[in-house]
């Protein structure tokens, strides 16, 4: 008897790392299925959110200047972080919360444009040191704090794309908060389609063909502060300390992890900037990416294709 | 007559019990293995055990039934809510639809 594509899915949503989790998974797979994945991803919202208490991530912020333990998915995870901070010359630092709260991202009051001696003396604190890790070890300096938001949840669906893949399946999808989805496909059912919005107006700019990767987007259109009449986004470049200009990035990449670093990373720098940090980054990863700068006048947007075994870039 | 026909069913009695010797010598090995077995200690059938039985005492002050073993108490359900019991039943999703993606919280 001939297989057939997958044409029922169980769909659950679930509110973890602050946003919407949805799985989905065929019914053929079990009714258990979801209920497993989620297991996995309440265990990193749980351990490894920054914003969890007693989570590894909230332990190195309160004991910001000691050594910390960490287990294997923070020590992996701070390695490839660092590395990509590098790249892009420090514009993406995930120890920049000092400069969120100066720009009063979590504070209910009005806030002003933050003074250029403050700025710099925020800049100073989160460019002192990197991360440092010495064995099983971790550190950051007093006055840094490291915020999970670009990358946590993310890495999170990773661990579930791996215990999907050990269990057989091969047609699943997880949307983590819109901002990044993860496509599991096989040749019965060979691509999800992700709706992407415009970055600048209401409704969607296109639709992209996800097969067997991941998805992220960032941008700026709904989380920003809104100072003396100017919308100022909610990544910052942490090398100048002012909120990135541009408009939306979009990385697809092999793992959520890595495009949901990329399109942060990608978003923070200056958009002048762009173009060497993606090839810096290129020569390490695969990767396709867009990025929408301040002044688009809704040009068409086409990704950019690297591949790191040949260095090639392409666009697609 | 009728006498004549009782004496006569009340020979043939007799000479049926009196008669029938195997029928006594049967009917006493089986009243002795019956016996013996009695004698032996049982081995536990758990399959078959009865039912362990507590003896409920009503408490005339309460007006309620008491327990005095501590090891099985009444325990009164009535406030329990079944219904969260109840396994939430999964959403199914028909085909393929295009999945909508949002900036990054």
């Amino acid at each position: 008897m001939p297989r057939k594509a997958s044409d029922q899915y169980y769909a659950e949503t679930r509110f973890l790392f602050h946003s919407h989790v949805k799985v989905k998974t065929p019914v053929r797979c079990g009714e258990a299925l979801p209920d497993a994945c989620f297991a996995i991803l309440e265990h990193f919202d749980k351990h490894y959110n920054s914003y969890s208490e007693g989570s590894f991530f909230d332990r190195i912020n309160r004991r910001a200047g000691s050594w910390m333990d960490a287990d294997e998915h923070v020590l992996y995870m701070l390695r490839e972080i660092s590395r990509i901070s590098a790249m892009t010359g420090g514009a993406y630092n995930i120890t920049l919360m000092p400069l969120l709260r100066l720009w009063g991202f979590y504070s209910e009051d009005e806030s002003d444009i933050p003074s250029a001696a403050s700025l710099r003396r925020a800049v100073e604190i989160i460019r002192q040191s990197g991360i440092e890790i010495r064995g099983n070890q971790v550190r950051i300096a007093p006055g840094q704090e490291i915020i999970t938001g670009s990358f946590i949840k993310a890495y999170a669906v990773d661990q579930v794309l791996l215990f999907l893949k050990s269990e057989g399946v091969t047609d699943a999808l997880i949307n983590a908060g819109g901002s990044t989805i993860s496509a599991l496909n096989d040749d019965l059912h060979p691509c999800w389609v992700v709706k992407i919005p415009h970055p600048d107006g209401e409704g969607f700019m296109k639709e992209l063909p996800l097969k067997n990767a991941s998805f992220s987007l960032s941008g700026r259109k709904e989380h920003f502060r809104l100072i003396a009449g100017k919308a100022y986004g909610h990544i910052i470049n942490a090398a100048t300390g002012w909120p990135s200009s541009n408009l939306q990035s979009a990385v697809i990449a092999g793992s959520a992890f890595l495009s949901d670093v990329l399109s942060t990373a990608l978003f923070a720098v200056a958009p002048d900037d762009a173009g060497e940090v993606s090839r810096r980054l290129g020569e390490v990863y695969d990767f396709s990416y867009y990025l929408v700068g301040e002044h688009w006048q809704g040009e068409k947007t086409e990704f950019i294709h690297y591949k790191k075994t040949d260095n090639l870039k392409q666009i697609i | 007559m009728k006498l004549r026909s009782a004496l006569l069913y009340l020979v043939s009695a007799v000479l049926f019990l009196a008669g029938n010797r195997g029928l006594w010598k049967n009917l006493g090995a089986e009243w002795k293995d019956y016996q013996k077995m009695r004698r032996q200690p049982r081995s536990v059938d758990v399959g078959n055990m009865d039912f362990e039985v507590r003896r409920l005492e009503y408490d005339d002050g309460s007006g309620r039934l008491k327990n005095p073993l501590p090891y099985f108490q009444t325990i009164r359900l009535e406030k329990e809510d079944f219904k969260r019991h109840r396994q939430v039943k999964k959403h199914v999703e028909s085909g393929h639809k295009a999945e909508h993606a949002s900036e990054s919280k």
